[in-house]
């Protein structure tokens, strides 16, 4: 198995556990933290009015501006590093659908915030639309840090190869400084495939002819020396296939231990909101895979 | 010592080759206290002090503090590990936290007790239940299981090293000599080359050593072995132990090495890990091969 050959529906074989592996995207996902629990976060992104955070245990939090309410919210948190923390959370009755998600860097107190709203685009409902703010935790009586994450072409000319699971790998070709790429796979059909599986591989057929390599915008944060954020949006595909993709994947990348933590938002198959972690390990790859060669844009920007 | 896979944003690592798929330390436990209860006749008070640093001792008795590190399996299973400091020989504490239960699994390791082999790893597994106030003391305990005898997992520890582990009974794991270990399809000659020379040694003399395995709860494990068979032939070569919380589910075990370094002057070592795996039914040559080290 390796990523250029994937086999669409093979079950993890797994003679000990009473109940199938998890598999997908969340095999190897480390557990989320309880250490935000009592914690306050006093937030000032740039061009937007503070905001106080208050962690009350492990899942929930409350959030004000000043002088408003606080709001009670439900969130999820996990770490990239030792003190470096991926917050996620849905804002309750908010319409159009709004995600937050959280980069949290308690060592230099930097943070970025990540604002998704799913469905603004009324001509692509599927599709979500995010905006990155960049800011700094206010500590009592020290100034806020001057300095910002902030947009980076570290990652661009390189690639890794991800694996989520026993059966499953996918390689992030980062080709440019606004765009992504995977690398080229066959796919095939496991003779063992599920229903779900068979309509899964179906739909990779269907996109073949349209959307023949997954080219998808990005951009591209710096966190620290070794560690990233990278947002991937599921436009290219929303637009060739609007019944399919627009959603969004935030990943926050340890490029020195060569793992990841991330964020899915965006609609499931089922018109559910998907609002998960996801996790991988990984390993660069030294050698270029032939979607490298392909002209970019691949997909007409100026038609989405 | 394998280099680093190639790693653009890493010359070094200051990781060795079973380290880099690890975790990031687990803080959850900071400013929380148990009592253990422990099969042993001993009661005992643990403190987190902080996210690195905790207080322990026997009831009655003085705390003292030591630097601890911890991996969380999920939200009721923690893994803790720290050596006792100042203390010969080499001492190191291991619990398996099971907050689902209240029961904890306490591993007791030295290096160094036995004379003759200056460098083996002895150790002492102790049962027991945390006390939680207004509630009876479990009186279960984790058990030994032969749940993974007859299983192989080949497990990922980092971008160019994995591992088979065979668990041929639930007393003994062996490596399997069939195939050569997997390498990324990407691997540098350099790499192939370290690989086999490796797996010419392991067809010399085959691998096989004692382990233990306990069930924690349905899918969750503790299990660990000592390589003590090479060490009985040759006391100059270490004896190290490696101790995993598995769960068998996602295939991904938390763990750690206490050890001697014998290629840096046996260098003292004391490290956690994470490794990530796949069930598979490989048929090797191990699979019947008499035990040329002992009796079955």
């Amino acid at each position: 198995m390796s990523y250029n050959h994937r086999m669409i529906g093979q079950k993890i074989y797994n003679p000990v556990s009473p109940n199938p592996s998890i598999g997908g995207m969340k095999q190897y996902l480390e557990p989320p933290t309880n250490e935000l629990a009592g914690k306050t976060l006093e937030v000032h992104l740039d061009g937007l009015p503070p905001v106080m955070i208050r962690f009350l245990d492990g899942t929930n939090l409350q959030w004000a501006k000043p002088g408003e309410a606080f709001r009670w919210e439900q969130y999820e948190a996990a770490k990239g590093d030792e003190n470096l923390y991926l917050i996620k959370f849905l804002l309750a009755e908010r319409s159009p659908v709004t995600h937050v998600t959280l980069v949290w860097d308690a060592v230099t107190t930097l943070v970025t915030c990540v604002l998704a709203v799913l469905g603004a685009d009324g001509a692509h409902p599927r599709l979500v639309e995010s905006t990155a703010y960049y800011g700094a935790q206010k500590l009592p009586r020290q100034p806020l840090a001057a300095g910002r994450h902030g947009l980076t072409d570290d990652l661009v000319g390189k690639r890794i190869i991800w694996r989520y699971n026993p059966n499953d790998e996918i390689m992030h070709v980062y080709h440019g400084s606004d765009h992504l790429r995977l690398g080229d796979s066959d796919k095939v059909l496991a003779p063992d495939a599920d229903e779900e599986a068979r309509k899964h591989y179906q739909a990779f057929l269907d996109r073949e002819g349209i959307y023949p390599c997954y080219e998808e915008p990005t951009y591209y944060i710096k966190l620290r020396e070794g560690f990233y954020l990278y947002s991937v949006t599921e436009r290219n595909i929303n637009r060739v296939l609007p019944n399919q993709g627009g959603n969004q994947l935030l990943i926050l990348l340890n490029a020195l231990r060569v793992r990841y933590i991330g964020r899915v938002f965006g609609y499931r198959g089922d018109g559910s909101i998907e609002n998960d972690f996801i996790g991988g390990i990984g390993r660069f790859g030294p050698q270029p895979d032939k979607v490298e060669s392909l002209q970019y844009p691949i997909y007409e920007q100026s038609e989405i | 010592m394998r280099k680093p896979y190639p790693n653009p944003f890493l010359a070094e690592a200051s990781w060795n080759e079973l380290e880099q798929y690890r975790e990031p330390l687990c803080y959850d436990l900071a400013g929380r206290c148990f009592q253990l209860v422990m099969d042993n006749g001993v009661t005992y008070a643990l403190q987190f002090v902080s996210g690195e640093m905790l207080a322990w001792g026997e009831r009655g008795g003085a705390l003292r503090w030591d630097e601890y590190e911890c991996l969380k399996l999920d939200d009721e299973t923690y893994f803790v590990n720290w050596e006792v400091t100042g203390v010969q020989p080499r001492t190191c504490i291991t619990l398996a936290l099971d907050l689902r239960a209240d029961l904890i699994t306490a591993l007791h390791a030295k290096i160094g007790a036995i004379a003759k082999y200056p460098y083996l790893v002895t150790q002492e597994i102790i049962f027991g239940a945390i006390k939680q106030p207004g509630k009876p003391l479990n009186p279960m305990r984790h058990g030994y299981t032969a749940d993974l005898a007859g299983r192989n997992i080949f497990w990922r520890y980092s971008s160019n090293f994995g591992i088979t582990h065979a668990f041929v009974s639930e007393h003994y794991l062996r490596v399997p000599i069939g195939q050569p270990p997997e390498l990324p399809f990407d691997a540098t000659e350099e790499e192939r080359a370290e690989r086999d020379a490796e797996f010419a040694q392991r067809k010399a003399h085959l691998f096989e050593i004692p382990a233990f395995f306990i069930k924690l709860r349905e899918d969750v494990y503790f299990f660990g072995f000592i390589e003590e068979t090479e060490c009985r032939l040759d006391p100059t070569l270490c004896g190290n132990s490696l101790i995993m919380v598995a769960d068998m589910n996602r295939v991904h075990d938390i763990g750690r090495c206490f050890a001697s370094d014998y290629r840096n002057h046996y260098a003292p070592q004391n490290f956690l890990f994470s490794a990530f795996g796949a069930f598979h039914d490989t048929p090797d040559p191990i699979d019947t091969m008499p035990s040329p080290y002992r009796i079955f």
